[in-house]
């Protein structure tokens, strides 16, 4: 390269969404290459494997349009070239130098997800990571099955009590009958706590430990005088002069608690709450001294014996999720299979491949320069493993070495799944990156990011943070991150916020929404046509039912990822098939089997006939096996196909491929197929304008409308789980607290780690929301719908959803437009709702993209008859011939070798005999050939056949066979003949044990096939020697027609003969 | 330890090996069967018997015969063939080993003792987790790892000694230490071996060559061999005399020379550089596999029937699309056939015995219920046990029904023999599977060599019907699986007894099936297919049609990365196949299949079946000029967003003939006089959905439970109460006492009804519903301290039923009664009914729906109780009520036994007279709704039975379960 290039960049760039960073960290790519890096000297990462898709692609369509036009190649040195110096030297020439150089080491440029990369380090270090061999990353139902097995593995051990404190953790008073969900749902958060614990910390599951031993030895004489004293206490009198009958009832209850130790309702009872704090009433009327001093002292008696059942409780959660572990370990080691999360796990542990001296000659790769994006999903422990690689790249060697770090904590929406924002900080500290901030956004329109801006501008200040203090300060610190956005772009743009339709109940579900909704996309659809929808949800569950909702009003909406297949009628019925195939049983399967055309293609038409439904069921599984899901499904779905529409046809056909796929590990059990085909998501390929999907699944895209309806939940989740303390915000945690109450908490003022804990559960949930919501604010070019439940009044006049932390609300507050709360009304609009009229047509490089032409459907395909009379015979060997169409099973599978091996070495020593007249071999020869031949076979066996060979040899039908003398002058003898020779489509490759060949004025007239058998036979056993005789039949008719052919003689000129050895007798076939 | 003379330079150009040019010959096996032919005729023949010709694989010999078969018929002589190998195989033609080569199972039975030889710490060099001493088939995985290894760097010469010697300088690491530690495994192997008399094949390859002592003594024909093993390619390049014994035919023209060595070998410098004559218009880009498959559906579409099946191969270097393939020309009426055949450990015998081994580890009950779908052991039970499990109605149903019942882990002896027909049938079941013919010849640890036969046996018996027909395509596959296994077997069985290891019989099994990995059987013959072959074979395949699929990174050319043992640049300098030679060996093949093809088609996806993107073959880049920039722009721009359009079927009617409900209206084969209460909430909810349930009894099976349903988990509390209504304690105002005995009831019934060895989450459930049964002890001991006394358990209506008149005409209800209660002072009766349900409804809830003001029946099972109650009897026959005294009141009233355990107790229906009135003219239009015998499908009812099983009979779209589940986790 010419003058020294400056320094590589480090850089820590806060991109806020839609801001361009595909093109920024493409751009540094391209410079790091012009300033003459090796492909492989660059690690580049980024959170799906689509983006990094996209950024490879920018990289290489920059350079190539570079290299293809003068303009292009001057503005690409402008964007990527550091070195202002060299720019003037990227002409197009240069830039094709580059292209070729890039081209030519294309699989190793390291433009991946993290996840990818640390698979790689993994196969390179399997071995140091105890890593089984042929490991590998498993699908979800393989990883589920593995884990139910370990989970069950370890509930079969567990003891039973120990398993009910799990699943009822505090909630004494609940027996749910419904226990396995709860039981996985608890094994998970375990599992999830035990791996997220620093491992060097000790005794993280005894938090309670100490509190528990303090435990009162009089404890029954000290409740007893407890209740008496709170019985004693007077209740307060009302204006009228009778006692408070809330406060009778409470003190009554109190002491009736206390007698029957029923601390659970104790520590809920309002007015012993109310006590412990100061200057606190009850009733209205302030409590007295004496009731403190009671509550306080029940307080004390309280707490250890709280505090033992919590120590009880997180012990045996500690135990149980060592033992998860465990088991998990095996049983992902016996099934090979996977997580990404275990590998990276794994790779981060001790000895960590990472600070290896070995890394870059293992992967083949010698790493300089670092850009990863999406950093803010980075999770601790992909940090862990990844940190010593940052560390050698930018502390031990600090020149160099490039890195760009891009990030928006903004849009931090992995926290449940263990993304921690909190690392951005961390990582520019760590190595002196410059801060860049990016915040005009080619994406959006003004009129979008305007609402942007007001909801989160001064989100901290936001009246739905007030009373929460942790709330509030979880808010400040996202919005420390915020940049007022601005458009880059001149985008037309409409932004709505409407309430919706009131639904009734009590529950989650929001069916008449959802249907405003769909109407809402219906509308928008009609109005301005060929735009890209995009209607986001948070929860799974609404999107099918918005997808239902759309399809009622005849759109048919496409899933980000797709759905179930078995949204298909011909689907569900060959669904039922399966289950039929698993379950003759199940008269549901086989009515809905015998209820459609189905039923007739596979024999089974009346849903009662027991019988025929076991049949169907063994043929339809015997061909599952045989054939598998895929073929057996495709010959399904041809039977079926004048039954099916267009789309029942395309589905079918999507689930033969699934059937295919799943080929190469389908289990015994039909059963297992039909739940993989209801957990797999299968894209309808058809394009459609309007997608719907979660919030989650939306990054990363973007939409010329967006319609957000499912705002009203809540912001910052449920909670409900056990929590961590981590000392480091951004570190691992030290110590485990089972999920408590606050009333329960509120009797531990003095374990702060538990405050702490709680707090830092509330700060990620309200971190995780806020972005959320960002997310979905963030994805619209044009317009932006907001479609909120309208709020109810309370008896006494009051919204009810006042208090609710939803983002609905925070938005609303936001605007200003918190009151009113009848359905359907406008709250908020700006902005041109003709926007479409002034916008063009869908932007090229939209993040939708739908991909380019895959071209029309093949036509029908012809093919000649087949010219080579097919092209690939099979194979036979004569012997195997022998017994003619029937197979003998026990035969085929008898291992005792020892007779065909001396089998093998008698031939051998026959093979050395021409005509006896001229000598058989010496003992010594046969013994050289013997350790040729057969080296396995001891020397005393090989000595007893030598006996045998002897006496065969002087059996007067094998001698006569032997001698020269037995033919006519000019007969010559060959012996081991290999020929081939076709019939019936097939090709024979044999060798003949012995061959004679009669000529007569030189060709050949007759010839003689002799075959060798030791089969043990006696002399006199002719009916034996005679079946014998007809089993050997087909091998020997093959030599014979074999000879005849490759001498152009007839059939009849060639005599064949088997020769019994052991029995003396020769007897021509 | 030899030393081998390392990287000694390869003579070229070695005056004494023949090179001949094939050209770009289409039909290069013809044109070197042809060389061959001129060479060998001799009179009468042609003999070739002293020759050897070795091809790069299997499937080119097997060509080479059918071509040198037609040499010779055309020319009318007679042919003695030549010897046909492939050429890895040659080596041993150049040497004589000192001792026998030890078969395959024997080296890695050596191997795996020599790891286990090697001190602890020095194998966690290798291994960081070494297996525990006797999990056999732990050290033999760590010993097919190894054996790899050794079979790769033996290939190039070298032992793992002169591995250690060169990967010190000049790498990004010395990896000496790994290497020495695998030389003394090495050493330990080779020390096994030596002391059983044998000899490993690389290693005395190795010593053949370090010795010189290689003669060649025949005629040796290098046919289209581009590439071999490096020690092979050292061998051959070091014979003594070799002269006119040596011949290499290249498949390529004269005027490419230049890229071949003396022996034919390519030269990956004079390749690595060149342009591909590949067209733009002989290369597709697609997105996905399908769309791939498409195009070579379109492809083979556009050949227009000029060309027949036999004329076409496709070539799938990557696996992932073959599925696609076979879907997509299937779909076409094309069959496709994979040449390289299916794999042997996926085969119904293998599977079969897998399934065996699965179910001898512990028995287990899901273990037992995979095993018992297998056909094959269907099969055999009938012939087996024909008594008891040979009828139609087979052994299924009842093992479904008795796992669904009892929910065992696992099914070993402890089946609860109840006198019921299942539980017989299942008795019958694992007495059969565990038979001495069958897996009871299984139990107990012998040595391997012990359990081979006996795993012979065990498919002999499972297999061995009298007469198998051979010509059976599915009896060719059997035949074709056991002789695989009888192959694994024999290996296994005839290890020394120093290498031969006790273990178990699930062990054994899977061993077996271990040793089996990875072997495939042959395809059936199917003339009309259209073959996919390994990327190797195309070249040498005559097909004048080849589409070359899957052309992406690493795919085409292949590249191995991150192997943990060798990675690219040991294998650079170790001389063994590294990336660069990949390259250039598939740039060589690809232009040789340009050149020689009539059509070519090369096709690349931009994604993977999950959506992934692919990167495109770098081969696609081995153009000149500008060219290059265009390639790349047309592959990575994405497109315009195709425009979004609406699926045209959305105004489709679709679903055509499985449009569910098949029948809108549903008819009882003979109208309906009798039935039960319960009856009327369904048929008041959807009349449709009764019929199905009721009158056509549809009900699912499903024999994987994972815990007590809320049906089996109430029938269950009902047992127990039931039994407490006649035990003494019922009358007891005793709450300890009550609690004790339900305690006890509780753990009897469960005992009876599951066993000892139920699922976990049954065992927390059982906790669960004796935490409710603890606050109903006190409500129980409390009421009866009222006054109260149980009269009546479980009281049923007689056979007949009790009439009910509507319009005239008796209809007759049944029902049972959980429990009568009768206060003597009070002349009052309570009619109760025990809840189970999680949570506490009161009876208004369930029975009644809409505004205050607009109440209407959705249930009418409690006040139905009146007509029930003078004619319902206990099991003695008493009538609790009609011989009780009558009049005074009478309460009907829930018992809720649910989840809020401050919840536990009684829940009084206080409907007044008239509105007991009304509920009875409710009755009676269901039960006129009933008499018109039509049952009829109603959409928006239906709508409710959206998450049950019958969800799919009423046309519902399993949409939002699926989603429902996602959320949960
Ligand atoms: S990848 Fe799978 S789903 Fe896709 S076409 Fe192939 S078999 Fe079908």
């Amino acid at each position: 390269m010419t003058s020294p290039a400056p320094a590589p960049p480090r850089e820590l760039v806060r991109a806020s969404a839609g801001t361009g960073k595909t093109f920024r960290i493409s751009s540094d790519i391209v410079g790091l290459l012009a300033a003459g890096s090796r492909p492989d000297a660059i690690f580049a990462s980024t959170f799906t494997r689509k983006a990094a898709g996209e950024i490879l692609d920018r990289v290489l369509v920059r350079v190539a349009a570079a290299a293809l036009d003068e303009r292009r190649a001057r503005e690409l040195a402008a964007q990527a070239v550091t070195d202002r110096s060299a720019r003037g030297e990227f002409v197009p020439e240069r830039w094709l130098s580059l292209l070729r150089e890039l081209t030519a080491e294309l699989h190793r440029l390291n433009v991946g997800t993290l996840d990818a990369f640390f698979v790689r380090a993994a196969s390179s270090f399997s071995d140091e990571i105890a890593l089984p061999a042929g490991w590998g990353i498993a699908d979800r139902s393989l990883a589920e099955r593995v884990k139910a097995e370990a989970l069950q593995s370890v509930l079969e051990e567990a003891d039973a009590g120990e398993l009910i404190e799990l699943v009822r953790g505090l909630g004494a008073k609940d027996a749910a009958r419904s226990v396995h969900d709860a039981l996985l749902r608890q094994s998970d958060d375990l599992l999830r706590l035990h791996r997220s614990l620093d491992p060097a910390a000790a005794d993280a599951w005894a938090s309670f430990d100490r509190l528990a031993a303090s435990a009162p030895t009089d404890l029954d004489q000290r409740r007893e005088r407890l209740a008496e004293a709170f019985a004693a206490v007077d209740a307060p009198l009302t204006q009228a002069r009778t006692p408070n009958s809330a406060w009778v009832k409470a003190l009554d209850a109190i002491a009736r608690m206390l007698r029957e130790g029923d601390w659970d309702g104790l520590i809920e009872s309002g007015l012993f709450q109310r006590a412990l704090q100061e200057d606190s009433a009850f009733g209205r009327v302030p409590i007295p001294e004496e009731v403190r001093a009671l509550a306080a002292e029940t307080a004390g008696l309280v707490r250890p014996i709280i505090a033992r059942r919590l120590s009880l409780q997180c012990r045996a959660m500690g135990r149980l999720s060592e033992h998860l572990a465990r088991a998990m370990d095996e049983a992902q080691r016996a099934a090979g299979a996977y997580g990404f999360g275990d590998v990276t796990r794994l790779l981060g542990g001790p000895g960590a491949p990472c600070s290896r001296a070995d890394l870059f000659y293992r992967l083949d790769a010698r790493v300089q320069h670092v850009l990863l994006d999406e950093f803010q999903d980075t999770s601790l422990s992909q940090w862990e493993a990844l940190e010593p690689l940052l560390d050698r790249l930018l502390l031990e060697r600090a020149d160099g070495h490039a890195a760009l770090v891009v990030a928006d904590p903004k849009q931090s929406i992995y926290g449940w799944r263990g993304g921690e924002p909190l690392l951005v900080e961390r990582v520019g500290e760590r190595y002196g990156l410059r801060e860049e901030e990016l915040s005009r956004s080619w994406r959006s329109s003004q009129v979008v990011l305007d609402l942007v801006n007001r909801v989160f501008e001064v989100v901290e200040e936001n009246e739905i943070l007030d009373e929460d203090e942790a709330a509030r300060a979880a808010a400040c610190e996202w919005a420390r991150a915020f940049v007022r956005h601005t458009a880059a772009k001149d985008l037309p743009g409409h932004v709505r916020v409407t309430t919706g339709p009131r639904d009734e109940g009590p529950g989650e579900s929001r069916p008449r929404l959802c249907r405003r909704a769909a109407e809402l996309v219906a509308e928008l659809r009609a109005r301005a046509p060929g735009r890209y929808i995009g209607v986001l949800t948070r929860k799974n569950s609404t999107v099918a039912r918005i997808i239902l909702e759309l399809r009622d009003l005849g759109i048919r909406a496409s899933e980000e990822g797709g759905n179930p297949l078995t949204d298909s009628a011909a689907v569900a019925a060959v669904i039922s098939l399966l289950r039929l195939a698993d379950h003759p049983g199940d008269r549901v399967a086989r009515y809905h089997v015998a209820r459609t055309p189905l039923g007739p293609a596979v024999g089974l038409v009346d849903h009662d006939d027991a019988a025929a439904a076991e049949r169907c069921a063994e043929r339809l599984r015997r061909q599952l096996l045989e054939e598998g899901y895929g073929r057996t499904i495709e010959g399904l779905a041809r039977r079926i196909r004048n039954a099916c529409g267009a789309r029942d046809r395309r589905r079918m056909g999507q689930l033969v491929d699934l059937g295919f796929r799943c080929d190469s590990r389908a289990t015994l059990r039909p059963t297992d197929f039909v739940s993989l085909v209801g957990q797999e998501r299968v894209e309808d390929p058809t394009a459609a304008d309007v997608r719907v999907m979660t919030v989650h699944q939306s990054k990363g895209l973007e939409f010329d409308v967006v319609v957000l309806p499912e705002l009203d939940v809540p912001l910052s989740g449920r909670g409900g789980e056990p929590v961590t303390y981590r000392p480091h915000p951004a570190g691992r945690a030290t110590r485990v607290f089972p999920y408590v109450s606050d009333d329960v908490r509120a009797l531990f003022p003095d374990v702060p780690e538990l405050h702490r804990a709680v707090e830092q559960a509330a700060a990620a949930r309200w971190r995780d929301g806020l972005s959320g919501l960002y997310v979905a604010l963030t994805r619209a070019r044009h317009a932006l719908h907001v479609l909120v439940k309208p709020e109810g009044m309370d008896r006494n006049g009051k919204l009810t959803g006042s208090r609710a932390r939803s983002a609905a609300r925070l938005v609303r507050c936001a605007l200003g437009v918190e009151a009113a709360a009848d359905a359907d009304q406008l709250l908020y609009e700006s902005g041109d709702p003709r926007w479409f009229d002034a916008a063009e047509r869908a932007e090229a490089g939209s993040a939708e993209g739908g991909e380019r032409g895959d071209g029309p459907p093949a036509g029908p395909i012809l093919l000649a008859a087949a010219a080579r009379g097919g092209k690939t015979p099979a194979q036979v060997t004569p012997s195997s011939l022998a017994g003619g169409d029937r197979v003998d099973l026990g035969l085929l599978l008898r291992l005792d070798r020892s007779a065909a091996e001396r089998g093998t070495l008698a031939h051998a020593w026959l093979e050395r005999i021409g005509w006896l007249e001229d000598g058989v071999p010496s003992s010594d020869e046969m013994r050289t050939v013997a350790a040729r031949v057969s080296p396995l076979l001891p020397a005393d066996a090989v000595a007893a056949l030598q006996v045998r060979f002897r006496g065969w040899l002087a059996t007067p039908a094998v001698r006569y066979l032997l001698r020269r003398d037995s033919y006519p002058a000019d007969a010559v003898v060959e012996r081991e003949v290999p020929f081939f020779h076709r019939a019936e489509g097939r090709l024979v490759e044999g060798i003949i044990d012995r061959l004679v060949v009669v000529r007569r004025a030189g060709r050949v007239v007759s010839a003689e096939v002799i075959d060798y058998k030791t089969d043990a036979l006696q002399p006199d056993d002719s009916a034996a020697i005679a079946a014998k005789a007809v089993h050997y039949r087909p091998q020997l008719d093959a030599y014979r027609a074999a000879v005849a052919s490759s001498f152009g003689i007839a059939a009849s000129a060639v005599c064949a003969r088997l020769v019994f050895l052991e029995a003396g007798a020769v007897t021509e076939v | 330890m030899t030393q081998t003379g390392l990287l000694r330079p390869v003579r070229r150009h070695a005056p004494e090996v023949e090179r001949a040019f094939l050209g770009w010959s289409r039909d290069a096996l013809r044109a070197a069967a042809s060389r061959l032919a001129d060479h060998y005729a001799d009179g009468h023949e042609l003999r070739m018997d002293a020759a050897t010709v070795a091809l790069p694989g299997a499937r080119a010999g097997r060509r080479l015969r059918e071509m040198l078969l037609d040499e010779s018929i055309s020319r009318k002589l007679r042919l003695v063939p030549p010897r046909i190998v492939t050429v890895g195989s040659v080596p041993e033609l150049l040497y004589t080993p000192v001792h026998p080569p030890a078969p395959d199972a024997h080296c890695t039975a050596a191997w795996s003792r020599a790891l286990r030889r090697l001190p602890a710490g020095r194998l966690a060099r290798l291994f960081s987790l070494a297996p525990a001493e006797d999990d056999v088939r732990g050290w033999t995985r760590l010993a097919r790892t190894v054996t790899t290894l050794h079979r790769e760097v033996s290939g190039a010469g070298l032992r793992f000694a002169d591995v250690q010697a060169r990967c010190g300088e000049g790498l990004l690491f010395a990896d000496t230490e790994r290497w020495s530690v695998l030389s003394e495994a090495q050493a330990l192997f080779e020390a096994e071996l030596e002391a059983l008399g044998l000899s490993d094949r690389g290693l005395a390859r190795c010593d053949a060559l370090a010795a010189g002592v290689l003669v060649l003594d025949r005629d040796l024909w290098l046919v289209g061999v581009v590439e071999m093993p490096p020690v092979l390619h050292r061998m051959l390049a070091s014979l003594p005399a070799a002269d006119g014994l040596l011949r290499v035919l290249v498949h390529a023209p004269e005027s490419e020379a230049g890229g071949f060595d003396a022996l034919g070998q390519l030269r990956p410098e004079a390749w690595t550089a060149r342009p591909l004559p590949l067209r733009d218009d002989q290369i597709a880009v697609r997105t996905r596999p399908a769309e791939q498959a498409e195009e070579v559906a379109r492809t083979l579409a556009f050949l227009g029937g000029r060309y027949g099946a036999d004329e076409i191969v496709i070539a799938a270097p990557n696996e992932e699309l073959i599925p696609c393939l076979e879907r997509r020309l299937a779909d076409a009426g094309v069959t496709v056939r994979r040449a390289t055949g299916a794999a042997a450990e996926r085969s119904p015998t293998a599977r079969l015995l897998a399934a065996f081994a699965d179910y001898l580890d512990g028995g287990r009950a899901d273990a037992c219920a995979a095993l018992a779908r297998h056909p094959d052991l269907g099969r055999w039970l009938r012939r087996a046990v024909p008594e008891e499990l040979g009828r139609e109605d087979g052994w299924l149903e009842a093992l479904d029904t008795y796992r669904a019942e009892a929910l065992p882990t696992h099914l070993d002896g402890a089946v609860v023999r109840t006198r019921s027909r299942v539980g017989r049938r299942v008795g019958a079941l694992h007495d059969a599977l565990n038979d001495a013919r069958l897996l009871g010849r299984m139990r107990g640890r012998r040595a391997l060599t012990e359990w081979m036969p006996e795993i012979m046996a065990l498919l002999a018996e499972v297999y061995g019907e009298p007469a198998l027909d051979r010509t059976r395509p599915s009896v060719r596959r059997l035949l074709d699986a056991c002789a695989c296994l009888r192959d694994a077997a024999a290996g296994l069985s005839s290890l020394p007894p120093e290498l031969d290891e006790e273990c178990d019989g699930p062990t054994a099994l899977r061993l077996l099936l271990d040793e089996v990995a990875g072997a495939a059987l042959a395809p059936d013959p199917d003339a009309g297919a259209v073959e996919v072959l390994g990327w190797l074979e195309v070249r040498l395949d005559d097909a004048p049609v080849a589409v070359v699929t899957g052309f992406n990174e690493p795919y085409l050319p292949e590249s191995v990365n991150a192997h943990p043992f060798l990675p690219n640049a040991l294998r650079e300098r170790l001389g063994l196949t590294d990336n660069a030679r990949r390259f250039a060996r598939d740039l060589y093949e690809l232009t040789a299949l340009l050149r020689s093809r009539e059509v070519v088609r090369v096709v690349a996806g931009r994604r993977s079946a999950t959506g992934d993107p692919l990167r495109p073959s770098r081969l696609l880049f081995q153009v000149e000029g500008r060219a290059l920039a265009e390639r790349v722009r047309d592959f990575f721009e994405a497109g315009a967003p195709s425009p979004p359009a609406q699926p045209p079927e959305s105004t489709d009617p679709s679903a055509g003939g499985f449009q569910m409900p098949a029948e809108r209206v549903l008819h009882a084969p003979e109208p309906i006089r009798k039935l039960p209460v319960t009856a009327f909430r369904h048929l008041l909810a959807d009349p449709y959905t009764f019929a199905l349930e009721f009158i056509l009894g549809l009900a699912p099976l499903d024999d994987r439970p994972r815990e007590l349903d809320g049906l089996r988990f109430g029938d269950l509390a009902h047992a127990v109460l039931e039994r407490f209504g006649r035990s003494d304690e019922v009358h007891r105002a005793d709450e300890a006492r009550v609690r004790r005995r339900l305690d006890e009831l509780l753990d009897d019934e469960a005992r009876e009804r599951f066993g000892a060895r139920p699922l976990p989450a049954v065992r927390i459930q059982l906790e669960q519903l004796r935490a409710r049964l603890g606050p109903f002890a006190r409500w129980h001991a409390g009421w009866v301290g009222e006054g109260w006394r149980v009269v009546g358990v479980e009281c049923r209506t007689p056979e007949e039923g009790a009439g009910f008149e509507v319009d005239g005409e008796p209809v007759q209800l049944t029902g049972r009664i959980d429990r009568i209660d009768y206060h003597p002072e009070r002349r009052a009766w309570a009619l109760f009914d025990y809840k189970t349900g999680d949570r506490a409804r009161h009876p208004e809830e369930t029975h009644r729906a809409g505004k205050p003001d607009g109440r209407y029946w959705t249930d009418l099972q409690l006040p139905l109780y009146h007509h029930l109650l003078p004619a319902v009897r206990d099991d003695e026959g008493r009538r609790p009520y009609a011989e009780g005294e009558h009049g005074g009141s009478v309460a009907l009233a829930y018992i809720a036994l649910p989840r809020d355990l401050d919840g536990v107790g009684p829940l009084t229906a206080g409907w007044s007279d008239e509105e007991l009135r009304d509920a009875d003219e409710c009755a009676r239009d269901v039960v006129r709704l009933l008499r018109e015998n039509a049952f009829t499908f109603d959409p928006e009812r239906a709508r409710a039975a959206r998450d049950t099983p019958l969800a799919a009979l009423l046309g519902l779209g399993s949409l939002e379960s699926a989603a429902a589940a996602e959320d949960a986790r």
